[in-house]
């Protein structure tokens, strides 16, 4: 692996470490999140890959106070931010056990401020090592911890002798843990502890006077419900000098309360951050062309680039606003179209009349239509070369009750003409069925669908997962390598950009087992829809192209409902409220829901990225997809490849074909 | 430790005295079936175990009580000839058995294992399923501390990730997406030779894209997928290359042999420097088909 894919192939928060100076790329709406001076907690929100984890590490004392940061002033001490992924791991295990609810409470808060407490001391030391001149290691052990030992008295003063007595507090309390019956019991600081850690901080150091800290729970969801109400206690009663802020799934955020009777409010006690909805509101493309660059450049310094990655790092207003600007965003992308082409669909069209194997697929598929509706006439009438876009989609016009061979042949002539046809008219039949029908045309032969290819539609499959964006663009750029075309990177080809959507549409599927303690089902799930979809994608008529959403008539069981809200906390599918015009102009009513897959499978299923037509499914239906057993779902799919006159799929498969996929 | 093993295509074959007790799981196929005749024809008092992960709690011979009391249940046993049903006992089942009663001072221990002669594939009527997908496990818990056996998950030591690789390679996906392991640390064993000639293209096969999209980049190790005594030795040269500081967590997901294995080590070694991550899977119902060879294990625990 060379220099270009070790970095691209990094698309995991996890895989950068903690310290993502280099590699954090300020998101254009950064300004609107107010994160640095805020002083009541955010509650950060958003599907796999979207940037979470990344966001709030680069908050925290190792991104701001790194090595590598050139210019830090004496006001960045004002936000000091700690990151902190709970082991849930071992922290499921302090709980029942015959121990009461209220012991293990104070456990859980005294684990929780050692933890606290080691990464507040930790970050002196970040601080004391960056460029700010102000506060060196000198500094450190000017620190006289004693009052502390109010607490217990056997804290010592010293900054590093606190350290270690941190340390040895956790060691204690992991062997505890693993033995509630042992007459060793830690002594349970409480959460004063770590207020009056930070307020000594404060108060003995001058340049801590305006410091707050704030504290950034990762993947809160994961958390024990009794945990959760713990948190969400220290939520409600966030006060300076110690912010607590959340990070978790969507629809993670199930239970309010407090371990009093009280109940944490949205606006009130917490402000949420959806970050996929801040994407819908900037540009997701040029965020994500921005990223791709600044890591292409770590890779290669003379990978001509068309970002400044000094200006990627600022959060002057200026330059956000810059990087918001027409001229900027046009730039940019013109690059990344330019390093990820695609082949246009009248491109794509003419391959077919160009390319033997693609033009015999369409014959075949000619043919099928003349034995099943008796035409007569010769394939050479409906095999337009002058016009492809109308050509590839003959088979299912003719295909359709409602057309004629004479009718489609008129509108050919018309089209010919130059006259208004049903092609290129108010018909729209090239519009609404060409993206399918190349589909069709491609679905059963085993070479790489250019419809999967070009930067525009890297950003569509991967909607706001940035993961699986940059993974799109690393796997394409490996296989340029691996063809050998590559010395540097001008341009991806068309064939690796599409191989590569293959290639990390079956890795994204794969991964699916792994969400949560349903992931077997998701995964069950999506192989399921998934084959419905590609299925419809096969109908020759094509009557209702591109399904790839569904809608639910009707009332269903809870534990669908339940189901469905997992697959939409893992990604696996978005959903979208359907809003319908009542009573006026400016009166939206919701009224109900879609849901998309996530388009990441489509190239797996070989079915359309777009959100265009849906599916709706009854009560029965869903309940069969969802939890239905094998039988079930095999009469379902097979019921309708009956109706819809499909064979089972007639891809080209070879004694490996499973394994490759 | 010393085991002694030996293996038959059926249980006449094998060399053993009856045991005074012995401990059995559910039977969830034709092979726990017959490991549970086995045990009850050859043992004076039969009991069933059964742990809990979500309470941590025990039922022992009907009796319900926390993991953490089972010391005290078992504090009588200490002289007595025993045998582990691990056929039908899950991984942390018969950990937590195996390190009681080390607890209350038994040195000898017999496990017994009953190999499949197949796994049960998904359906294959639908199409665009992966060949080598096997139906093993309804769900998965996710990765829960085995009271005893856990380690805090930390940057600011050196911790060896060792995973026992099998059929669902999803599950080190799952142990990434549920902690934060550092894949530089991490190796991994496979079980070679497998229980039959080719299976072990199912592991490999399953867990080389996670362990590539996972970038694990530490040593690979193979031990004989039935053999515990290979595991274990292999566990505990990982062990004797740490540094002072350094701590080793297992993951066991192949076979029970390994598992085995995996469990001698973690009830040996100190518990401020070891420890295990375990998903508890919930297996399928009739997931092995037919039975194989039977294993006798005899161990003396030091």
């Amino acid at each position: 692996m060379n220099l270009i894919e070790d970095v691209i192939s990094q698309n995991r928060a996890e895989e950068l470490g903690f310290d993502l100076w280099e590699d954090f790329v300020i998101p254009p709406f950064y300004d609107s999140l107010d994160l640095i001076t805020a002083r009541k907690p955010r509650v950060i929100v958003g599907g796999r890959g979207c940037g979470k984890t990344c966001l709030i590490r680069y908050l925290c004392h190792q991104t701001q106070f790194s090595k590598r940061r050139i210019e830090l002033s004496n006001s960045d001490l004002n936000h000091i931010g700690i990151y902190w992924k709970i082991d849930t791991n071992f922290a499921k295990q302090l709980s029942k056990r015959g121990v009461d609810d209220l012991s293990w409470n104070s456990a859980f808060i005294h684990l929780s401020v050692l933890l606290m407490s080691f990464e507040v001391l930790k970050s002196l030391e970040s601080i004391s090592n960056s460029s700010l001149q102000s506060f060196t290691s000198d500094d450190l052990v000017k620190f006289d911890f004693s009052i502390l030992n109010s607490f217990d008295e056997k804290v010592p003063k010293d900054f590093f002798e606190l350290k270690t007595f941190i340390r040895r507090e956790i060691n204690h309390f992991q062997a505890w843990a693993g033995n509630v019956r042992s007459p060793s019991i830690p002594y349970f600081l409480p959460k004063e502890f770590i207020i009056e850690l930070i307020t000594e901080i404060k108060n003995q150091n001058s340049l801590f006077k305006d410091t707050l800290y704030y504290v950034y729970i990762d993947e809160f969801e994961n958390l024990l419900l009794e945990q959760q109400l713990l948190i969400n206690t220290w939520i409600k009663h966030s006060e300076m000098p110690l912010i607590f802020n959340l990070a978790m799934k969507r629809n993670s955020f199930k239970d309010k309360q407090t371990i009093g009777n009280e109940s944490i409010a949205e606006i009130h006690d917490y402000r949420p951050l959806d970050l996929e909805s801040y994407y819908n509101s900037i540009s997701f493309e040029l965020f994500a062309a921005e990223i791709l660059f600044l890591r292409i450049s770590k890779g290669d310094k003379n990978f001509k680039i068309p970002i400044n990655p000094d200006e990627l790092k600022s959060t002057s207003k200026q330059i956000l606003n810059n990087r918001k600007s027409e001229s900027y965003k046009k730039n940019v992308l013109g690059f990344a179209r330019q390093l990820f082409p695609c082949s246009n669909i009248e491109e794509i069209s003419k391959e077919v009349f160009s390319d033997s194997i693609l033009l015999g697929r369409l014959k075949v598929l000619l043919q099928k239509v003349f034995s099943s509706k008796g035409i007569s006439n010769k394939i050479d009438e409906f095999l337009i070369y002058d016009y492809p876009q109308a050509g590839v989609i003959i088979p299912s016009l003719l295909s359709r009750n409602d057309i004629s061979a004479d009718i489609v042949l008129n509108e050919i002539n018309k089209l010919r003409k130059g006259l208004d046809n049903k092609f290129t008219g108010s018909t729209e039949w090239i519009h609404n069925y060409v993206f399918g029908c190349l589909l069709l045309i491609y679905e059963p032969l085993p070479r790489y669908c250019p419809l999967y290819a070009g930067f525009d539609t890297f950003c569509a499959m991967s909607r706001s997962n940035l993961r699986h964006f940059l993974e799109l663009c690393y796997k394409s750029i490996r296989n340029e390598y691996r063809e050998g075309k590559l010395e540097s990177i001008p341009i991806i080809s068309i064939k690796s950009q599409a191989e590569a959507a293959k290639q990390a549409s079956t890795a994204f599927l794969r991964e699916v087992k792994s969400f949560g303690s349903e992931g077997n089902k998701l995964h069950t799930f999506v192989l399921r829809l998934g084959s419905y979809f590609s299925a419809t994608h096969r109908r020759l008529t094509q009557s209702e192209p591109e399904q790839t959403h569904f809608s639910i008539k009707g009332s269903i069981d809870e534990s669908v409902s339940l189901f469905i809200l997992e697959a939409i906390k893992w990604s696996v599918l978005y959903e979208e409220k359907i809003t319908k015009q009542k009573g006026g102009e400016n009166k939206m009513e919701v009224e109900g829901s879609e849901y998309i897959l996530n388009p990441i499978y489509s190239p797996y299923f070989h079915i359309s990225y777009r959100k265009k037509r849906s599916s709706t499914f009854d009560a029965s239906q869903i309940n069969t997809i969802v939890l239905g057993n094998f039988d079930q779902f095999e009469k379902f799919l097979n019921d309708y490849l009956k109706k819809w006159r499909i064979s089972p799929p007639d891809s080209i498969k070879n004694l490996f074909s499973d394994i490759t996929d | 430790m010393k085991i002694r093993m030996q293996y038959s295509e059926c249980s006449d074959n094998l060399t053993f005295e009856s045991w005074d007790i012995s401990f059995i799981g559910d039977p969830i196929d034709d092979r726990g079936k017959k490991s549970i005749e086995f045990v009850i024809a050859n043992s004076k008092d039969v009991r069933k175990f059964e742990y809990n992960s979500n309470d941590f709690t025990i039922i022992l011979a009907g009796s319900e009580f926390y993991k953490d009391d089972l010391d005290n249940e078992l504090h009588s046993l200490n002289e007595l000839n025993i045998l582990i049903d691990s056929t039908t006992l899950s991984f942390s089942e018969i950990l937590i058995i195996t390190q009681s009663l080390k607890n209350v001072g038994v040195n000898h221990i017999s496990i017994l294992y009953i190999e499949p002669c197949d796994y049960k594939k998904k359906h294959r009527n639908i199409p665009l399923l992966n060949k080598r997908d096997f139906e093993l496990s309804e769900s998965i818990n996710g990765y829960s501390a085995i009271p005893g056996h856990a380690l805090l998950i930390s940057n600011e030591i050196t911790q060896k990730i060792v995973f026992l690789c099998g059929y669902e390679a999803e599950r080190i996906d799952r142990a990434f997406e549920d902690s934060q392991l550092n894949s530089s640390n991490c190796s991994c064993v496979f079980g070679v030779p497998a229980f039959c000639p080719g299976w072990e293209m199912n592991t490999f096969d399953n867990n080389i894209p996670v362990i590539k999209e996972r970038k694990i980049k530490g040593d690979v190790h193979f031990c004989g997928a039935t053999n515990p005594l290979a595991i274990y030795q292999t566990l505990c040269n990982i062990y004797e290359s740490l540094g002072d500081d350094d701590q080793m967590l297992v993951v066991p997901l192949a076979t029970k042999p390994m598992s085995i294995g995996a469990c001698l080590f973690l009830v040996e070694k100190p518990k401020d420097r070891v420890a295990v991550l375990y998903d508890h899977p919930k297996e399928i119902k009739g997931r092995a088909l037919k039975i194989s060879n039977w294993h006798l294990f005899n161990i003396t625990i030091n």
